[in-house]
C-alpha cells in the first residue's frame, strides 16, 4: 500500500515512537523573539560595515595589476623606443662570390678597411701554446716516426 | 500591520532605503520556526540563538543575489539546516569536550525545568535524539516532528529520497530501542 508520510511504517517500526506527542517541550526565554530581531540587525549593520571596508580593498587589490599594465602601455606610447646603441649589430648586406669578382680595386679596398683584425690570429683557431720539454718532444717525435733531420733541414 | 508576502519583503530589501526594514521584518516573520527547527537539533538554547543568528547574517549576505528559484523558507531553513550540522560537529571536534561531557551538559539543560517542559518521556526521547549522528539526527527532526516530505527534505539536504528513507528508518529503530529499553538511559535511574 501506497504510504508517502511513512506513518504505517513508523506505526509498525517503532510503536513507541508513533505513540508519543510532538509538543514542542523547549521553553524559550521570555521576551526573546523581541529582542533578537535587533540584535541580529546590529550584528548585521557591524560586518557589513567591515564588509565595505573588505570590499573596497578587494577591488583596489584586483585593480592593481591592470592599473600597472596601462600605465606601463601609456610610459612606452610616451617614450618611443630609443635607437639601437653602439654593441647593436648593424644589418649585414654579404656580398657573393660574384659580387666581389665585379667590383674595382678601390672598391674592395674600402670594404676591406671596415673588417677589422683580429689582434691574434691564433686564438681565432683555437691555438693552445704547449710547453714540452725535451724528452717529451723525442717521444713525440718517435711516436709518429717522424726523422728529427729532415724536421731541421726543413726548418 | 498585515505580514508582507515573500515578494514583497524581497522588493523591499533590493531598495538601498528600506533594506534594514525589510530585514527586520524578514527575521520576525521567520525567525520562530527556524529558531524551533533549530532548537530541536542542538538542543540548548544559547546555541540555538547563535546558529540563529549565523543562519540571518548569512541570509543578508545571500539575500542580495537571491533570484526567488525557492521559496524564502525553504533557501532559509536550507541554511539553517547546514549550520546546525556545522554546529555539532563543531561541538563534537571540541578539543576539550567529549560526546559524554557534551551529552552530560545537553542533559542538565534538558533536567533544568526553566529550559523544557516536557514530561519524562519526551526528555527520554529528546536525549534519544541527541544521541544520533548530525546528519541522522537533522533527517529524524525533519521527518518526525516537522512532518516535511521526503522530497522537501531532498532538496534541503541534498541526498537522494531512497537514501534519506533508508536514514529515517534506522533514526526511528534506534530512538525506538532507546525509549523503550529499561535502564538504557543512565538518567533515567536518577529519576525513579
Amino acid at each position: 500500500m501506497n504510504d508517502p508520510t511513512g506513518t504505517d511504517d513508523l506505526k509498525r517500526s517503532a510503536p513507541t515512537l508513533f505513540s508519543l506527542p510532538k509538543g514542542d517541550p523547549f521553553v524559550v526565554p521570555e521576551g526573546f523573539f523581541d529582542r533578537f530581531p535587533h540584535e541580529v540587525q546590529h550584528l548585521v549593520t557591524a560586518k557589513h560595515g567591515h564588509g565595505n571596508v573588505w570590499s573596497a580593498w578587494k577591488r583596489f587589490a584586483y585593480a592593481l595589476p591592470v592599473i600597472a599594465l596601462l600605465g606601463l602601455g601609456l610610459w612606452w606610447a610616451i617614450h618611443p623606443v630609443e635607437e639601437p646603441g653602439p654593441l647593436a649589430m648593424p644589418a649585414a648586406a654579404p656580398f657573393t662570390d660574384g659580387e666581389l669578382d665585379q667590383l674595382g680595386d678601390d672598391e674592395l679596398l674600402a670594404l676591406s678597411e671596415d673588417v677589422t683584425p683580429l689582434a691574434d690570429p691564433a686564438e681565432a683557431i683555437g691555438y693552445v701554446d704547449i710547453q714540452l720539454n725535451d724528452d717529451e718532444l723525442m717521444a713525440y717525435l718517435e711516436s709518429n716516426g717522424a726523422d728529427i733531420n729532415e724536421l731541421i733541414a726543413t726548418e | 500591520m498585515s505580514e508582507l508576502s515573500d515578494e514583497e519583503l524581497l522588493a523591499l530589501f533590493r531598495e538601498a532605503s528600506s533594506r534594514h526594514y525589510a530585514f527586520n521584518l524578514l527575521v520576525r516573520k521567520y525567525q520562530q520556526r527556524l529558531y524551533g527547527s533549530i532548537r530541536r537539533m542542538v538542543t540548548d538554547h544559547d546555541e540555538t540563538k547563535d546558529v540563529l543568528q549565523n543562519v540571518f547574517i548569512k541570509a543578508w549576505t545571500g539575500l542580495e543575489t537571491f533570484r526567488g528559484d525557492a521559496q524564502l523558507y525553504s533557501w532559509l531553513y536550507r541554511i539553517a539546516h547546514n549550520e546546525s550540522i556545522t554546529h555539532i560537529k563543531r561541538m563534537k571536534r571540541g578539543i576539550f569536550t567529549s560526546d559524554e561531557a557534551m551529552m552530560d551538559r545537553l542533559t542538565s539543560t534538558l533536567d533544568s525545568s526553566e529550559h523544557f517542559s516536557g514530561d519524562l518521556i519526551l526528555k527520554k526521547l529528546q536525549r534519544a535524539v541527541m544521541r544520533l549522528p548530525a546528519k541522522q539526527r537533522a533527517v529524524f527532526t525533519m521527518k518526525y516532528f516537522e512532518e516535511m516530505k521526503y522530497e522537501e527534505m531532498s532538496q534541503v539536504t541534498g541526498t537522494s529520497v531512497g537514501a534519506l528513507k533508508a536514514s529515517y528508518h534506522v533514526a526511528t529503530r534506534k530512538i525506538e530501542e532507546w525509549i523503550t529499553r529499561p535502564g538504557h538511559d543512565p538518567a533515567e535511574a536518577d529519576q525513579t
